[in-house]
């Protein structure tokens, strides 16, 4: 059993995940056809959410969704409702690992095969989304420990570099009078979505209990403010637009002086490459566990035959080989463009998908109390 | 799994990941050129090409030893990427762009439009976007031909200078690659660079004293020494500085260490537009003409003086810029910053700008006289 520190500790990692992923993207694009406004309302959407999951999970203590799903639903519903739920995590990661392909292949080292780099990534993480819940939290914590100091860092100098333009952010303000788009608003909650992950990671937690909310509130607002406008300041509002990256082209702005590296980009690189890494072991262990938890015999589960707990280890391997493929696939097919609209697609379904899981969960709060 | 079918799992994964970096593409440093300093000039006779300049930086072990190498390869091509191929089969070494930090552009290229060279220098992966940007006068060639003898690294003496890491001058306006794009992009502003050009009295000895003032693309207007430090005064904060002004007939010069520039934009009615700065300055007196004592009083009267002569000769140079129709200190955006009407805010800058008046306040504060009074 792990402290509920850990639950903040996933929703941090898959915020921060989301200042250099395609969120940024999507927000500057949409920058004059109402994304300020879509951030304003994603805030408190996402603490809405957070809210309502955590209090309904907590009825369910030790309990992934796919213990409980098995519990209050019929084999031939949940069934299929656990892989759709697996496939949209399995997405996540695709998204994120084949994206950051092309940012390894772009920003450090084009001459290398990026089906070479691909292949390491998904050997590392298909071997530790093996790893049982709780040590992937430890890991977790670990990397954040890292991590955060220097995206402390690098947020400070961004802010505070003369060449960062307020009056372009102000600019970029002005068209707050626009309607947000459906896209923008889906984009700016996945900052807050890293709760979805008590899905799995519940069955650690004693009872979830989340009292600071005020503490995700402002960090979940720093960072999707900063994800839009960071780069707005620095590159101009209507520059920003213009670059694939643009966290990574705000960031290769900046100038380190007195270091032994002149380009931030390079420590920028090394902090999203931990992050993006354990972000996705992170979905694939969910992801694997949920594909598991469609074969599991759940009637005969409780104390776990010898047998059957091999037989679950080879299944998961056999998952996590369709997923290393699913992905070199994926990784062929894409370029620059599609792999935008991937994200695009992803980000708009996992919206509903995360409102699906919510109404689930609810009718099994609702049928526990009935049976109760 | 026992540990021994793992170890044999990790001993295949092993052999497999050695496999992989076999395939590498990788070059090691003792294989690679530096290009440390690039020049673009036009060609004269022949109007679609480029003469593309590349300062190439040969690795010496010891840069102690005071030994420096460097190459300067010339290439006239039709665009970049393909005189970078060009070159690619005059040298033995793969060529890399990411200590490139100066970019010279000639005068007369600048003068034609930077568009070109500029995006391919935005897109190009391993050049930096921290790039210093020039215009070389009379051209970059000449320019990146002059090794200064204080330089102690291939090809580092402009990167320095314009950096202000080793001198600061202000009269270098200093910016950055990526400022000049964002600034093309954008409206409401407009680039500017510093210029270099060859000192004319001294051999081997570079000057970068002026401020080009471009449009979106190209060179309009290139300010004298003096403008130059006026509009640094306006754009940074806490410049180091010198500032003179004459009070009954003698010379007073100040040393500046706080200074700061603030603008707002008023409209009381159409047609009677102006732009309000408010400067702040402070600092120390630094050398007088007259070797007379000074008293407080007479100290409040240079600070006044100061005030009068400083608002004048910033309202010249403000007019002067935007009689060229450029915007280098963002006049624009923050126009558009301030104002909510996206659709029209553009059209109405643009017919607000051209006859714009500038009041200009200045506010000296003189906190000491040095060492004698």
């Amino acid at each position: 059993m792990v402290k509920n520190v850990y639950f903040y500790y996933l929703f941090l990692l898959n915020a921060l995940m989301n200042l250099v992923n395609f969120v940024p993207r999507i927000l500057i694009h949409d920058r004059f056809r109402g994304s300020v406004l879509g951030v304003m309302v994603a805030i408190p959407i996402g603490l809405v959410t957070i809210a309502l999951f955590v209090r309904m999970i907590q009825k369910f203590p030790g309990m992934g969704v796919p213990e409980i799903f098995a519990k209050y639903m019929s084999r031939w519903i949940y069934k299929p409702l656990l892989f759709m739920l697996a496939f949209v995590w399995f997405y996540a990661s695709a998204v994120t690992l084949v994206g950051f392909v092309d940012v390894t292949g772009r920003y450090i080292s084009p001459d290398v095969s990026p089906y070479a780099i691909l292949i390491g990534f998904l050997i590392l993480v298909s071997l530790s989304a093996r790893r049982g819940s709780e040590s992937l939290l430890y890991a977790l914590e670990i990397v954040l420990f890292i991590m955060v100091p220097l995206i402390i860092y690098m947020t400070y100098r961004g802010l505070s570099s003369p060449y960062f333009q307020w009056d372009a952010v102000r600019q970029a303000m002005t068209f707050m009078g626009h309607a947000p788009t459906l896209t923008s608003i889906a984009g700016a909650t996945y900052i807050f979505s890293g709760y979805a992950n008590l899905v799995i990671f519940n069955r650690v937690f004693e009872k979830v209990q989340v009292r600071r909310f005020w503490v995700i509130a402002a960090i979940g607002a720093l960072i999707v403010v900063m994800a839009m406008f960071a780069p707005i300041g620095l590159l101009g509002v209507e520059g920003a637009g213009y670059h694939v990256y643009p966290s990574f082209s705000t960031v290769d702005s900046l100038r380190i002086r007195y270091f032994i590296i002149e380009r931030m980009t390079y420590v920028f690189y090394v902090v999203y490459l931990s992050l993006s890494l354990v972000n996705s072991i992170i979905h694939w262990h969910v992801a694997k566990e949920l594909v598991l938890g469609v074969f599991r015999q759940h009637k005969s589960s409780e104390g776990g035959c010898p047998k059957e707990e091999k037989s679950q280890s080879r299944l998961a391997w056999w998952v996590l080989g369709i997923f290393s493929a699913l992905v070199l696939g994926a990784a062929y097919l894409v370029d620059q463009f599609s792999n935008n609209t991937m994200a695009v697609w992803f980000l708009n379904t996992r919206f509903f998908a995360e409102m699906l899981l919510l109404l689930l969960l609810g009718y099994c709060v609702l049928k526990r109390r009935s049976a109760a | 799994m026992s540990l021994r079918t793992l170890r044999k799992r990790v001993l295949i994964l092993l052999c497999l990941c050695s496999i992989l970096i076999g395939g590498c593409e990788f070059r090691d440093i003792d294989l690679r050129l530096f290009i440390v300093a690039m020049g673009v000039d036009v060609v004269e006779d022949r109007p679609e090409m480029l003469r593309y300049t590349f300062k190439i930086a040969v690795p010496t072990g010891d840069p102690k030893s005071g030994e420096l190498k460097s190459i300067i390869i010339q290439q006239d091509s039709s665009s970049v990427a393909r005189a970078v191929r060009e070159i690619k089969s005059k040298v033995d070494k793969e060529l890399d762009f990411a200590h490139c930090r100066v970019l010279l552009l000639g005068e007369a290229y600048a003068r034609k439009g930077i568009r070109d060279v500029e995006e391919w220098i935005i897109r190009r992966r391993d050049t930096q976007l921290i790039m210093y940007p020039a215009v070389a006068v009379p051209d970059a060639r000449t320019i990146l031909n002059i090794s200064p003898a204080t330089e102690r690294i291939a090809g580092n003496a402009k990167a320095l200078a314009l950096s202000e890491e080793g001198t600061e001058s202000p009269y270098i306006a200093k910016t950055y690659l990526f400022d000049v794009d964002r600034r093309v992009r954008e409206s409401g502003i407009d680039p500017y660079m510093p210029v270099i050009t060859v000192d004319n009295k001294e051999e081997g000895v570079l000057n970068i004293n002026k401020t080009a003032l471009m449009d979106k693309e190209r060179v309009k207007l290139m300010l004298e020494p003096e403008e130059s430090k006026l509009l640094n005064v306006l754009m940074i904060r806490n410049l180091l500085t010198d500032l003179g002004t004459t009070m009954n007939g003698s010379r007073y010069e100040m040393n500046v260490d706080r200074s700061r520039a603030r603008f707002k934009i008023v409209v009381p009615e159409p047609g009677k537009e102006e732009i309000q700065y408010k400067l702040t300055i402070g600092g120390n007196l630094e050398e007088k003409e007259d070797y007379d004592q000074l008293t407080h009083s007479e100290l409040k009267e240079l600070e006044k003086a100061f005030n009068e002569s400083l608002s004048q000769e910033v309202t010249k140079l403000l007019e002067k810029i935007r009689e060229t129709g450029t915007d280098p200190l963002g006049f624009g955006l923050r126009y558009f910053a301030t104002h909510w009407n996206n659709n029209t805010e553009k059209q109405q800058w643009e017919a607000m700008y051209p006859h714009i008046t500038f009041k200009v306040e200045v506010d000296t504060q003189i906190k000491g006289t040095g060492y004698s009074r």
